[in-house]
């Protein structure tokens, strides 16, 4: 091969995802602050670092940030369409997005939830998902919590309340 | 009668059969698998958990299908000679 075509001696990349997010209140439909639905790759990376996986399934991309624990869904554009805030040891992630909502965060129960928020407009499961049983319940606002087996939230999720087909059809 | 009929038939012996235990859980799975498929694909925001579980539930989903209909093997079968 000639030396010209030889691509292994190139500088790599690294993922190391920033650590230095601060996070914020979580706006309904929008995200947060300074990481907001509608907002390119390149912001994100500018936002977050780079991630520690990127991930391709069906009709979706993600960049997955384990050490923060948000997972971002560009679906199958360049920009964000929704945003996953994990708690500390679900599905991977190995620390708890620093996000909250009126009063609203990790392990808040339930009936917490729907008692600030009131009643949801589509609730589903339960379904075993990586070993775990979850429930989720979602809001036309865009919202969307899931909750362990003890009803505790252990993910928050914000989406453009457009993207999702309306709640009758849940 | 059921003699006659018998006669005419090849038999008993060599019907394809289902074997109603491995049907009977087929079925019984595939109900659970059914509701979960349903729940999941309902809901609007899918991690990437859960499209990979997703994925895992159509794949199941299509095992149990073909497991349910699935008829025996026959009774009598060539042995292989050489």
């Amino acid at each position: 091969m000639h030396l010209k075509l030889d691509t292994r001696n190139l500088p790599v990349a690294k993922a190391h995802p920033l650590t230095s997010w601060h996070g914020g209140h979580i706006i309904p439909g929008k995200g947060t602050r300074d990481l907001r639905i509608g907002q390119s790759m390149t912001d994100v990376e500018l936002i977050l670092g780079n991630p520690n996986e990127k991930r391709s399934l069906v009709d979706h991309f993600f960049y997955v940030y384990k050490s923060p624990g948000i997972d971002v869904d560009f679906g199958c554009s360049q920009w964000v369409k929704r945003l996953f805030f994990y708690d500390v040891n679900v599905e991977g992630h190995t620390k708890r997005a620093p996000v909250a909502l009126d009063g609203i965060g990790f392990r808040t129960p339930k009936t917490k939830v729907i008692n600030v928020l009131g009643k949801p407009q589509c609730e589903g499961g339960p379904v075993r998902v990586a070993n775990r049983k979850k429930t989720w319940i979602y809001y036309d606002s865009g919202l969307q919590f899931d909750f362990d087996s003890r009803d505790r939230v252990i993910i928050i999720s914000v989406c453009d309340p457009k993207l999702n087909r309306p709640a009758e059809e849940c | 009668m059921l003699y006659q009929e018998q006669l005419m038939t090849s038999g008993q012996r060599n019907v394809r059969k289902r074997n109603p235990k491995r049907v009977a859980t087929a079925e019984e799975q595939l109900t659970s698998v059914n509701r979960d498929l349903e729940e999941l694909s309902g809901k609007p925001n899918k991690t990437p958990a859960d499209i990979s579980a997703l994925e895992k539930l159509r794949t199941r989903k299509k095992h149990l299908s073909k497991k349910r209909t699935e008829k025996s093997e026959l009774h009598a079968r060539r042995g292989e000679r050489h």
